[in-house]
């Protein structure tokens, strides 16, 4: 090797990783990967990797870690199925706008299109659920192509990125070029916000009676919580939040009215339906979130700040446009609106919001014989704190966690919102803990979305990964078995899963430990002892199959259509 | 619903027509025509389409393109631009009358008649959309066996 100063194409993408900050790697190998491999056992004390059971789980990983770190997460894997198995978390990535580079490998550039062993298409498969993506077809290309997959994850909206390195591609040997281009030309984001158009949103502020806040997820994404936190501060403007917004800002605080949307808090829809003037910042305003588009705030003004052009008037038609990043553009606003001292317009409609804030919280400490699942939650919010972090799958508890438990800091909720990813949870609460091992990772998952990808549990002994898995178990496809008590007239089509695994013996299969909990008084020592564990301990909570999560409004609904309990009477009509 | 022309400059990449077809269809855009070709930029193609729809769709149409990382550049042509298309029609005939009575229509509407057979006439029109369309409607009481167009191409004034 000495007397060859040629580099292998493998170790160039190893080298570009290692020299981007890239400490983390999680993937699974095989044929048409076996060079890169090759160079991260090589540079294992410099880039760590994390060896999955199925390349679902890396990508999940990869996405949480991002979430966690604000760094793009990578996840390897090989070609044909490898890759594809990539796809659900990709997709879900491209959804909740998340930096991710998924690499996989490819058959040799001489096989392509033949249908050859393990070929998959994966140019075509990932396009339509991707930011953008490359195929290396000459080794050349290599280090540029890493450089500009880490810039277009992470600049303006966030999102995937997927490169396709064909075998022999990763065995070229050459002599890396000196200069690599990475400029994209046309690829520029906008993150200042128009001053005018900040004026324009200002003076209507000043002018409202009854604004509301609509954050969502890009807030957290931007680091734009204080100063969304500086504005409440000086305006008392309530808050509501989407699934992807929760935790932008401190749930405990009066003015923050929680979640928004299908499932969210009654004070919350009802806020934005009755509102004058509406400050959409970093969320696409998805159907979950808004309901019914032609019937989501008739009545009110809308100010929508988005760092992407597109979600402006995609999906409802806005007033004052403002493209920009949230942060840099809450920053000016609040400048604008701490010039003067703030006129108390909305003070009443502050009052009444805060009241109602206030009636719209229903008693979670139920004693009931069959554990609720709000009682669950009523025993986490004595237990988590505000260093915490929460992962969840998707399902029933889910929503429960995301309509009552309490976040005060950014980005400790992490939860997949756009594609409702069932599994996601137990490999995103890995990915969340490689990403800060330093603090106690909360998993909750149901029965359901656990089963999805529970053979992570042998990565995390492997790993020797020490999180709190809290698995809500109805033995039910809880969520959709809601659906057909509620829409379909109980008819329970497949959602029975009476046939689950005992999760304490499943742990222990996999050398971990494991506690059932059966009892309402006990849920909290079982807890604690998860938590007091050495190792990570399944913590089995046995809920009531029959509990509904509600308010919901079904589906295709406006937001003024919720129903269920805690609704005590017809604010919506006042 | 009105008609929008936009002129894109992409990276002449392989795949790079498919993520912007792929991107139409997936947000339910619904084009007209579509021309590709080189550019005066080396590496770069150009691509013209054609959109019917509301402004609101349009301004979507666009931003969306940009969102492409293989998109370089939109432009709309607006203000009367240049349009035109390509279209080659061929038209079987049985008698020398309807031979030359083709052959006269041509010669008014300035087109060129670029293959001529025992029994077929292939008939060149390059002009506007509404040129070609009238073409074709004044020849559609003959036989035409086949017609091929090329879609929109064009540029803005000056």
């Amino acid at each position: 090797m000495k007397n060859n100063s040629k580099t292998s194409t493998a170790k160039i993408i190893v080298d570009t990783l290692i020299e981007n900050n890239v400490k983390t790697i999680f993937g699974y190998p095989g044929a048409a990967v076996i060079p890169i491999f090759d160079e991260l056992l090589e540079n294992r004390e410099k880039i760590h990797h994390v060896l999955v059971r199925h390349e679902q789980a890396a990508v999940h990983m990869a996405d949480s870690y991002a979430r966690i770190t604000g760094k793009p997460g990578v996840c390897i894997a090989t070609s044909g199925p490898g890759a594809t198995n990539l796809i659900t978390g990709i997709a879900n990535a491209h959804l909740d706008s998340v930096p991710l580079i998924a690499i996989a490998g490819q058959v040799p550039t001489n096989k392509i299109a033949s249908d050859a062993f393990q070929e998959s298409d994966m140019m075509g498969i990932t396009l339509p659920i991707t930011k953008h993506n490359f195929q290396i077809r000459k080794p050349e290309d290599a280090k540029e192509i890493i450089l500009k997959a880490i810039k277009i994850a992470n600049q303006g909206r966030p999102g995937p990125v997927y490169i396709d390195i064909p075998v022999d591609m990763q065995k070229a040997k050459i002599n890396p070029p000196k200069k690599n281009h990475t400029k994209i030309p046309g690829f520029n984001t906008v993150t200042k916000g128009n001053a005018k158009q900040i004026k324009l949103a200002a003076d209507l502020i000043r002018k409202a009676k009854k604004p509301v806040f609509f954050i969502g997820g890009g807030v957290i994404k931007s680091n734009a919580s204080s100063e969304l936190k500086k504005i409440v501060d000086i305006t008392k403007i309530p808050v509501v939040t989407t699934l992807m917004g929760k935790s932008a800002y401190p749930e405990d605080d009066d003015l923050c009215l929680g979640m928004v949307g299908m499932q969210g808090r009654k004070c919350a829809n009802f806020a934005v339906q009755k509102s004058d003037l509406l400050i959409i910042t970093g969320s696409r305003l998805s159907d979950r979130s808004v309901g019914k588009f032609n019937e989501f705030s008739a009545g009110s003004k809308k100010i929508h700040i988005d760092i992407d052009p597109a979600e402006i008037g995609k999906n409802i038609s806005i007033d004052v446009p403002i493209v920009g990043d949230a942060k840099s553009v809450l920053e000016d606003l609040y400048y604008e609106l701490s010039k003067n001292t703030f006129p108390k317009n909305n003070s009443s409609w502050k009052e009444s919001m805060i009241r109602l804030n206030k009636e719209c919280c229903c008693s979670l400490n139920i004693s009931s014989e069959k554990i609720s699942a709000k009682k669950v939650i009523y025993e986490l919010e004595k237990i988590i704190t505000e260093k915490d972090i929460i992962v969840t799958g998707v399902g029933q508890h889910q929503i429960f966690a995301a309509h009552f438990l309490k976040t005060k800091k950014p980005g400790t909720f992490i939860t997949s919102g756009g594609l409702g990813t069932m599994g996601y949870g137990l490999p995103a609460a890995i990915g969340a803990k490689i990403g800060s091992p330093e603090k106690r990772v909360f998993l909750l998952d149901g029965d359901g979305s656990f089963q999805m990808t529970a053979q992570e549990l042998a990565t995390i002994k492997q790993e020797k990964i020490k999180i709190i898995p809290i698995i809500f178990n109805n033995s039910y496809l809880g969520m959709v078995a809601q659906w057909l008590r509620l829409f379909k007239n109980n008819r329970m089509s497949n959602v029975y899963l009476g046939k689950n695994p005992d999760f304490v013996k499943l742990a222990e299969s996999f050398s971990l430990k494991g506690i059932r909990v059966d009892d309402p008084e006990k849920i909290r020592d079982a807890i604690q002892k998860s938590i007091e564990s050495a190792g990570t301990m399944i913590v089995e909570i046995e809920v009531d199959p029959e509990e509904n999560i509600l308010p919901m409004i079904s589906s295709g609904n406006s937001l003024d259509k919720l129903f269920g309990p805690c609704i005590t009477d017809n604010y919506f009509k006042q | 619903m009105k008609k929008h022309v936009l002129s894109i400059l992409v990276n002449n990449e392989p795949g790079v027509l498919a993520k912007i077809s792929g991107m139409f269809y997936r947000r339910n855009f619904n084009i007209d025509t579509i021309s590709v070709g080189s550019s005066e930029k080396y590496n770069h193609s150009r691509i013209i389409i054609v959109f019917s729809g509301s402004e609101s769709e349009f301004e979507q149409l666009i931003k969306q393109l940009h969102k492409l990382i293989d998109v370089v550049k939109i432009t709309k042509l607006e203000n009367n631009p240049l349009l035109r298309e390509l279209c080659l029609i061929k038209i079987k005939y049985d008698s020398s009358k309807i031979r030359d009575d083709l052959i006269s229509y041509s010669q008014v509407y300035k087109n060129k008649i670029i293959d001529i057979s025992n029994d077929t006439i292939t008939i060149q029109v390059v002009g506007n959309h509404k040129k070609v369309n009238n073409f074709i409607k004044l020849i559609s009481k003959y036989k035409i066996k086949e017609i091929a167009r090329t879609g929109i191409t064009g540029m803005n004034r000056g």
